[in-house]
C-alpha cells in the first residue's frame, strides 16, 4: 500500500480515534505494558498518559504486535524502539499529533492553527490554493482538508468570488464544461474551454463540488474570507468493473439558461457509426434536432431552416469556410484532434455574429503537459496519426495531428474509365499552449487541409482551407479575465484542364480573412456577469481568376475584380441572475461593414429588374475608400425560469446580420460556390429568431426531455435566378435575387444520458419557406407565391442508441428518417434540337421519396490496463445498414432523343467498415 | 468543368446507383406552343417547327398542324411560310435586310395568335472547315470557325449525317405465293430469271441522321474570334464509315438571349441530376401569346444567315475501321412446308446446296433487315451523293 499524504492518514485517523487534546511534548515520560498489543493497545495505553494524538494508516499495523515495557520513558524513545525496526517512523508535529507513516517520514511544515475540528486546513498563500502547492500527490480527490481562501483580515466582504482552473491530473490539460458549484444555497458556475470558472458565494464554510463526465467528482471543503483562487486537479475516472454511477446532479440542461445550445463531446461523437468508420463532427451534429442536411454528399448543413453558408463554423476561433473534404463524405476536422463541439442554434451569444443560423464551435484539446502521448487510426480509406505532449513540462505542450487517405485504390476497382483518377486529402493539426504564468497563456492553432481529384478526365480540381489563429489569455483577478486573440484565415479552389491546348484553363477562386478579436469576462457578483469586447474581420476575396493554361491557349485572362470588407463589431452582455428561479441574458451586438475600394461598382435604374441592360453608371472607387457602410445593432435576449429542480423554461429573441453570402444554384454546397461580400447592390441577409423551450428531466435526471419552438423572419435571402451563372460572372447581382424567407418548427429531444443503455431520439417538425414577389427585382419565382427551400425537410426522426455490454464492448444503431427534400420535376416533355426535351415550371414543387438510413456500430475496447503502453481499440460497424437506395436526387436526361428518368443514390448499399485506433505513450 | 461534373457523377452513380424513376405523379397535358427554327436572312428557305409539349410519360411528337405562319417585318412586310409535312412550314429566300426589324408571327387553328420578338438579322461567318482525325476508339469531327469582324460572339451548330448503307446479305431468291388445296403456301424463285444478278434497290441505301444534342460555342472568353470544338464522335466499327460517310453542318449565330435560352434547354436535360449540377430552371423565351400573355410559350426565333458546309469520309481515308455486320444468314432445306412457316419472318439470300441440274436443295435466309437496307434509310440516291 502507498503512503498517502496526510489526508489520508487523516481519513484513518478520524475513523480509529476519540478525540482528544494534549499539552505535551515528545520528550514527555510515559509508562508502557505490553505483551504482545496491538497498535490499537498501545497507542491507547499512551494517549491515556499524555494529551497526545497518534494518526497511522492501520493496513501497516495489520497484524502486528508490539512488546515492550518502560517506566518513565521520554515518548520519543518509546515510539523510536517500537517502530524502528518496522521501519516505520513517528512524525511530531507541534501541535501534539503524531503520524506514524512506513518507510519515509513526511514532512508537516504546515502554517499555524492548521487544525480546526480535527481537519487538516490549507491556507491559500497570495489568495490562491493549487492542488501543487499541497504536495506532489498525483491523487487530488482530497477530501478532508479544508482550504482557506483569502484574507482573515477582511470581515466585511458579504459575497467572495473564486475563480480557477480545473486540470486534469495526469496530463496537464484543462477540463472544460466541468459543473463547479454548492449545494446550500444553490450556486453554481460550469469551466470554459480553458478550464477556467468563477464563482460567487457567500463568506464562509462550503463543500464545493466538481464534476465532469469521465472525471471522478471532487468535493472541497473551503472557507472563504475574500476572493481568491483556487486551482484544482482531477482524476480521469478509470471504470472499475461492475460499478454504474448514476449521478443526479447533471443538471445543466435545466438550470443554464441559454436555450439552443447542444453539445457533443468526442467520446459521443466516435459512438455514432460512421461512413467508413471516419469519426465525423458534421455527420453526427446533424444527429441532433434541427439540424439537416441536403444528402449525403453535401458539404454544409442546414440549421433551423437556414441555408448552409448562415453557420459560422469555428475550429479554435479561426473561421472554416469549407467543412469538408471529399465531397462531403467526410469532415475537415479530426477527430483525434478534437475536444468539444457547441452548436449554438438560438440563443446566440453576442461575442459570436456575421451568420444568421448557427455557430458551430469546435475546440480542439491541449496537448499532454506531463508526458508524451499519441495515437493512430487506420481505417479502408483514412488514416491518422496524432502526437502530444509536454515542451516544457507542466507549462507548455503541443498536439500534432494529421489525416490523409489513400482511396486510390478504390478506382481499380471502378471500371475503366476512371483508372487513371485520383483522388486526395489530407490534413494537419497544429495546435500549442503555452502557461506563462498563472495569470497568462498563450494559444496558438495552425490548421492546413487541400483536396486534389482528377476524375479520369484531365480536369483537375483542388480546394484548401489555411489557418493561423494566436489566442492570449489573460486572467487579471478572479473576477476579470480576458482572451485577445489574432488569426489568418484562407480557403482557395482551383479548377484547371489542359485537355484542348486552345482551350487549356485555370480558374482560381480564393477567400483570406485577417481577424483580431478581444474578449472580456467581468464577473461582477452573483447576480451580474459581463461579457463583452470587440471584433474586427478584414475581408480579401478574389471572387475569380481565369486564366490561360500553357503557352497555346488562346484564353484571355479574365479577372473579376477584387473585393475588400471590413467587419466590425462591438458587444456587451450581461448575465444577470435575477433570483434562484429567474436568469436573464441580455446581449446588444453593434455591427458594421464596410465594402472598400478599390473596386467599379455598378449602379442600376431603379425599380427595373437588374440586368446587364439596366446598368446606367459604373462608379469607380480607389484603394481603401469605403464604398457602401451597413450595419446595426443586434439583439440577443435570453431567460430561463427554473419552476423546480426538474422543470425549466426558456425563451429567446435574436436578431443577425450576415455580410459575406455563398451564391449557390446547385443543390449542395459545393466547394466551388462562389462567396459574395455585400455591396451596394447585394444587402445584407438579416435574420431575427423567436424561440421558446420547456426542459424537464426525468427519473433522478438521468432522462432529459425538451420541447423547442421557433419562428424565424430572414430577409434578402439569396437566391438564384433561373439559369443563373455564377462562375466568372462580373456582375453577379443580374444572376441573384434577394427573397423572404421564414422558418418555423418544433423540436423534441428525449435523451438518456447513462446507464448502460443510453442515446436519444429527437423529432422535428420545421419548414422553411421563400417569396420572391416583386416584379420590381425580377422574374416571379413560382409566380410570387413561397415556396420551399431545397433543404427543406418537414419531419425528421433520428435516433441514436448506445448499449454497454460491458466496458470493452458497446454497440450504437443510429437510425434516421425524414421527408424527402423538394425538387423542381418536370411537368412535361417537347420535342427540340433532335431530342426530347424537359418542361419545368414550380421550383421545388416536389419531393424526392423519403430518406430512411439505419447505421450500426461496434466498439470494442482493448484490455483496461492502465499502465500498458500501446491501448488498442477496434470499431467495426455497417453504413447503411438496410442497404437502402435513400434517393440524393431525381432527375430527367435527354438520351437518345428519349427523356428518361433516374433516381440517384449515393450509397446504394450497406457500407461495411473496420476501423484499428491504437492509443501510446 | 462540365467534364468534372459528369465524372464524378458517375462515380458516385458507380458508389451509388443509379436507377430508373417513374414519377408517382403525371402532371396533365398541358400542350404549350413549342416553336423551333431560326429565320435565314442570307440564301436559302426558312424553315419553322411547330409542335406541342406532351405529358411525361408520353413519347411521342405532336406537330400542330394548320396554322398560319409569317415573317413580319416592322416595315409592315409579310412573307408567309407554308406547311410542307405537317407541322414544318418553310418559305423560299426571304431576302431581309439587316438594318430592319422582324418576327414570327403565328394564328394557330385555334385562333391564338403568337409572336416572337422584334430582331435585326444577324450575319453569320462562313464554316471555315469541317475537319476530323482518327484516334484508337474512334473518329472526332471538329468545326472551325472564325469571325473576321468580331461581331459573331455565340454559335450554334447542327448536323445532318448520311452515310452509304450496303446491306450484309443480297438477296438472289424471293418467295413465291402459292395457292394449294391445303391454303396458300409458298415457294422459292429466282429474283433474276438468269440467276446473275440480286434485289439492287434494297442493296444499297442513304441512312440520314440529324444531331440530337444542342452544340453551343461561345468566343466571349477567348482572344481571338477563332472556334475549334468536337462537333461528333463516331466509335470505331461504326457502319456510317463503313462505305462512304457525309456530314452537314450548318452554322447559325445567335443572340446572346437565345444562346443563354438554349443553355437553360441543354442543362435542364443534358445535365441535371449530378451532385454539383445547378437545378433545373424555367425557360423564357422571346416568343408570347398575345392573346393570352400568362400561356406559356416555348421556343426562341432569331434572325441570321444559316452558313452550311458538307464534307465526305471514305472508308479508304480510314485505318482497321473493322466494321463488322451483326448479321448472319442460316442454311434451311427447300422444303415448301418449312418456307411457309418462315415466311413473313426471315428473308431467302442465295443457294446453299444446289442439285447438278439446278435445282435447289438448300438455301440461307436472314433476319429482313439483314437484306433490306430499306430498313434504315432510303434507297433513292441524294441529290449530293458523289
Amino acid at each position: 500500500m502507498r503512503i498517502y499524504s496526510i489526508s489520508l492518514l487523516l481519513l484513518f485517523s478520524f475513523l480509529f480515534f476519540n478525540t482528544s487534546y494534549s499539552q505535551t511534548d515528545s520528550s514527555k515520560l510515559i509508562n508502557i505494558n505490553c505483551n504482545k498489543c496491538t497498535i490499537q493497545d498501545l497507542t491507547n495505553q499512551i494517549e491515556a498518559q499524555i494529551r497526545i494524538h497518534i494518526y497511522y494508516d492501520s493496513s501497516i499495523f495489520f497484524q502486528k504486535t508490539f512488546t515492550y515495557v518502560a517506566k518513565s520513558e521520554p515518548l520519543n524513545k518509546v515510539l523510536n524502539k517500537l517502530f524502528s525496526e518496522e521501519l516505520i517512523y513517528s512524525n511530531f508535529d507541534n501541535e501534539n499529533n503524531i503520524f506514524l507513516t512506513k518507510n519515509k517520514t513526511i514532512s508537516l511544515i504546515l502554517p499555524e492553527r492548521y487544525f480546526t475540528e480535527n481537519l487538516a486546513v490549507v491556507t491559500a498563500s497570495n489568495n490562491s490554493v493549487d492542488d501543487e502547492d499541497i504536495s506532489d500527490s498525483k491523487e487530488a480527490l482530497v477530501d478532508k482538508t479544508i482550504y482557506e481562501i483569502g484574507d482573515k483580515n477582511i470581515k466585511n466582504q458579504k459575497s467572495i468570488v473564486v475563480g480557477g482552473i480545473i486540470k486534469d491530473t495526469k496530463t496537464g490539460q484543462p477540463v472544460g464544461g466541468a459543473n463547479v458549484y454548492i449545494e446550500n444555497p444553490r450556486i453554481g458556475a460550469t469551466t470554459d474551454q480553458f478550464g477556467a470558472f468563477t464563482i460567487s458565494l457567500p463568506r464562509g464554510k462550503h463543500v464545493l463540488n466538481i464534476q465532469s463526465i469521465g472525471m471522478r467528482d471532487i468535493k472541497r471543503q473551503i472557507v472563504l474570507y475574500s476572493d481568491g483562487k483556487m486551482n484544482v486537479n482531477m482524476i480521469e475516472s478509470i471504470q472499475s468493473l461492475k460499478r454504474v454511477i448514476v449521478s443526479s446532479k447533471k443538471l445543466s440542461n435545466i438550470r443554464g439558461s441559454q436555450m439552443g445550445v447542444q453539445k457533443l463531446d468526442i467520446k459521443t461523437i466516435k459512438q455514432i457509426p460512421m461512413l467508413f468508420g471516419e469519426a465525423d463532427i458534421i455527420r453526427a451534429i446533424t444527429t441532433l434536432p434541427g439540424v439537416k442536411t441536403v444528402g449525403e454528399a453535401s458539404t454544409g448543413f442546414n440549421v433551423r431552416g437556414g441555408s448552409a453558408d448562415q453557420n459560422l463554423i469555428l475550429f479554435n476561433d479561426a473561421t472554416m469556410y469549407n467543412p469538408s473534404h471529399f465531397f462531403g463524405l467526410f469532415s475537415a476536422f479530426n477527430p483525434e484532434i478534437v475536444n468539444s463541439v457547441e452548436l449554438y442554434k438560438s440563443s446566440i451569444p453576442a461575442k459570436y455574429g456575421g451568420r444568421l443560423s448557427s455557430v458551430l464551435d469546435i475546440n480542439s484539446k491541449e496537448g499532454n503537459k506531463k508526458e508524451f502521448t499519441g495515437s493512430a487510426g487506420i481505417g479502408p480509406l483514412t488514416s491518422r496519426l496524432n502526437i502530444e505532449g509536454p515542451l516544457v513540462k507542466d507549462k507548455s505542450s503541443f498536439v500534432l495531428g494529421g489525416r490523409t487517405t489513400y482511396s486510390n485504390w478504390l478506382f481499380k476497382y471502378l471500371p475503366d474509365d476512371y483508372k487513371n483518377s485520383a483522388a486526395n486529402f489530407y490534413d494537419i493539426n497544429l495546435i500549442t499552449t503555452h502557461e506563462l504564468d498563472k495569470n497568462n497563456s498563450i494559444y496558438f492553432t495552425a490548421y492546413l487541409s487541400n483536396d486534389k481529384f482528377n476524375l479520369n478526365s484531365d480536369t483537375t480540381y483542388s480546394y484548401g482551407n489555411k489557418n493561423v489563429s494566436l489566442k492570449w489569455k489573460h486572467t487579471y483577478n478572479a473576477k476579470l479575465n480576458s482572451v485577445m486573440s489574432a488569426g489568418l484565415d484562407q480557403y482557395n479552389y482551383e479548377i484547371g484542364s489542359q485537355k484542348l491546348p486552345l482551350n487549356a484553363y485555370k480558374l482560381a477562386f480564393n477567400i483570406q480573412q485577417t481577424n483580431f478579436k478581444m474578449h472580456f469576462n467581468y464577473f461582477y457578483n452573483n447576480k451580474h456577469s459581463f461579457d463583452f469586447g470587440i471584433n474586427s474581420i478584414l475581408y480579401k476575396l478574389n471572387p475569380g481568376n481565369f486564366d490561360p493554361n500553357g503557352s497555346q491557349s488562346l484564353i484571355i485572362p479574365d479577372h473579376i475584380q477584387s473585393e475588400q470588407g471590413l467587419e466590425s463589431a462591438a458587444y456587451f452582455s450581461d448575465h444577470y441572475t435575477v433570483n434562484a428561479k429567474l436568469k436573464i441574458d441580455v446581449g446588444l451586438r453593434m455591427s458594421m461593414f464596410n465594402l472598400m475600394g478599390p473596386a467599379d461598382i455598378n449602379v442600376y435604374q431603379a425599380g427595373v429588374p437588374r440586368t446587364e441592360n439596366s446598368i446606367i453608371n459604373t462608379t469607380h472607387y480607389d484603394n481603401g475608400k469605403i464604398i457602401k457602410t451597413y450595419g446595426g445593432p443586434e439583439v440577443r435576449l435570453g431567460f430561463r425560469y427554473v419552476f423546480d429542480e426538474t422543470f425549466s423554461l426558456k425563451g429567446g429573441f435574436n436578431t443577425q446580420r450576415q455580410y459575406i453570402h455563398s451564391l449557390s444554384n446547385t443543390t449542395a454546397m459545393a466547394p466551388t460556390d462562389i462567396w459574395k461580400l455585400s455591396d451596394p447592390n447585394i444587402k445584407p441577409q438579416i435574420g431575427s429568431q423567436f424561440s421558446l423551450g420547456l426542459y424537464k428531466n426525468l427519473r433522478s435526471n438521468t432522462i432529459e426531455t425538451s420541447v423547442e419552438v421557433y419562428y424565424k423572419d430572414i430577409k434578402n435571402y439569396l437566391d438564384y435566378k433561373s439559369g443563373a451563372v455564377l462562375v466568372m460572372n462580373h456582375h453577379i447581382e443580374t444572376d441573384v435575387i434577394g427573397t423572404k424567407g421564414k422558418a418555423y418548427g418544433v423540436e423534441m429531444l428525449l435523451k438518456k444520458v447513462t446507464g448502460k443503455l443510453n442515446g436519444w431520439i429527437s423529432y422535428t417538425w420545421s419548414r422553411i419557406l421563400l417569396q420572391q414577389n416583386d416584379l420590381s427585382v425580377g422574374e416571379l419565382i413560382n409566380n410570387g407565391n413561397p415556396y420551399p427551400a431545397n433543404y427543406d425537410k418537414p419531419n425528421d426522426v433520428t435516433v441514436v442508441a448506445n448499449y454497454k455490454f460491458s466496458h470493452r464492448v458497446s454497440i450504437t444503431l443510429n437510425g434516421n428518417y425524414s421527408t424527402g427534400r423538394p425538387i423542381t420535376l418536370p411537368i412535361g416533355l417537347f420535342n427540340y434540337a433532335g431530342s426530347m426535351r424537359t418542361l419545368y415550371a414550380a421550383r421545388n414543387a416536389y419531393r424526392i421519396p423519403d430518406y430512411f438510413r439505419t447505421d450500426f456500430a461496434m466498439n470494442i475496447e482493448g484490455n483496461h490496463k492502465v499502465k500498458q503502453l500501446f491501448h488498442n481499440s477496434w470499431s467495426l460497424g455497417v453504413y447503411n445498414l438496410t442497404g437502402r437506395k435513400n434517393p440524393y436526387s431525381v432527375y430527367y436526361v435527354s438520351e437518345n432523343g428519349h427523356v428518361n428518368g433516374y433516381k440517384l443514390s449515393i450509397f446504394g448499399n450497406a457500407i461495411p467498415y473496420i476501423n484499428l485506433n491504437i492509443r501510446f505513450k | 468543368m462540365k467534364k468534372l461534373i459528369t465524372s464524378l457523377f458517375i462515380l458516385l452513380a458507380f458508389l451509388g446507383c443509379k436507377e430508373k424513376y417513374i414519377s408517382p405523379v403525371v402532371p396533365p397535358n398541358l400542350g404549350y406552343l413549342v416553336v423551333e427554327g431560326t429565320i435565314n436572312s442570307g440564301a436559302g428557305i426558312t424553315s419553322v417547327v411547330l409542335k406541342r409539349t406532351v405529358t411525361l410519360d408520353s413519347n411521342v411528337i405532336v406537330y400542330e398542324a394548320g396554322a398560319i405562319v409569317s415573317v413580319d417585318g416592322e416595315d409592315n412586310s409579310k412573307a408567309y411560310l407554308t406547311e410542307g409535312i405537317t407541322g414544318y412550314y418553310t418559305s423560299a429566300n426571304l431576302n431581309l435586310q439587316n438594318s430592319k426589324r422582324y418576327r414570327l408571327n403565328i394564328v394557330t387553328r385555334d385562333g391564338k395568335i403568337y409572336q416572337s420578338d422584334y430582331t435585326n438579322p444577324q450575319n453569320t461567318p462562313a464554316i471555315d472547315s469541317i475537319s476530323w482525325k482518327q484516334d484508337p476508339n474512334g473518329v472526332q469531327l471538329f468545326v472551325n470557325t472564325h469571325d473576321a469582324t468580331g461581331l459573331t460572339k455565340y454559335y450554334q451548330w447542327d448536323y445532318s449525317e448520311t452515310w452509304e448503307y450496303h446491306s450484309p446479305f443480297m438477296q438472289y431468291l424471293e418467295y413465291q405465293q402459292l395457292n394449294t388445296s391445303s391454303g396458300i403456301k409458298y415457294d422459292l424463285v429466282f429474283y433474276d430469271p438468269i440467276r446473275i444478278t440480286f434485289d439492287a434497290a434494297i442493296y444499297k441505301c442513304w441512312p440520314t441522321q440529324n444531331s440530337t444534342s444542342i452544340l453551343l460555342g461561345s468566343t466571349i472568353t477567348l482572344s481571338n474570334n477563332k472556334i475549334l470544338l468536337p462537333l461528333n464522335y463516331i466509335s470505331v466499327g461504326s457502319v456510317k464509315l463503313a462505305n462512304l460517310y457525309s456530314i452537314k453542318t450548318r452554322q447559325y449565330s445567335l443572340s446572346e438571349g437565345k444562346y443563354n435560352y438554349l443553355q437553360k434547354i441543354k442543362k435542364n436535360t443534358e445535365g441535371t441530376g449530378s451532385v454539383f449540377d445547378a437545378q433545373p430552371s424555367e425557360l423564357v423565351g422571346n416568343i408570347h401569346c398575345t392573346t393570352n400573355a400568362s400561356e406559356p410559350v416555348i421556343g426562341y426565333i432569331d434572325i441570321c444567315q444559316i452558313q452550311e458546309n458538307r464534307i465526305f469520309i471514305d472508308k479508304t481515308q480510314l485505318t482497321n475501321w473493322n466494321y463488322a455486320s451483326p448479321c448472319i444468314q442460316e442454311e434451311v432445306l427447300n422444303n415448301i412446308d418449312a418456307i411457309s412457316m418462315k415466311y413473313g419472318q426471315l428473308t431467302p439470300t442465295n443457294i446453299a446446296k444446289e442439285t447438278p441440274f439446278g435445282s435447289i436443295i438448300s438455301y440461307y435466309f436472314a433476319m429482313p433487315n439483314c437484306v433490306d437496307c430499306t430498313f434504315y434509310g432510303t434507297n433513292i440516291k441524294p441529290t449530293f451523293w458523289p
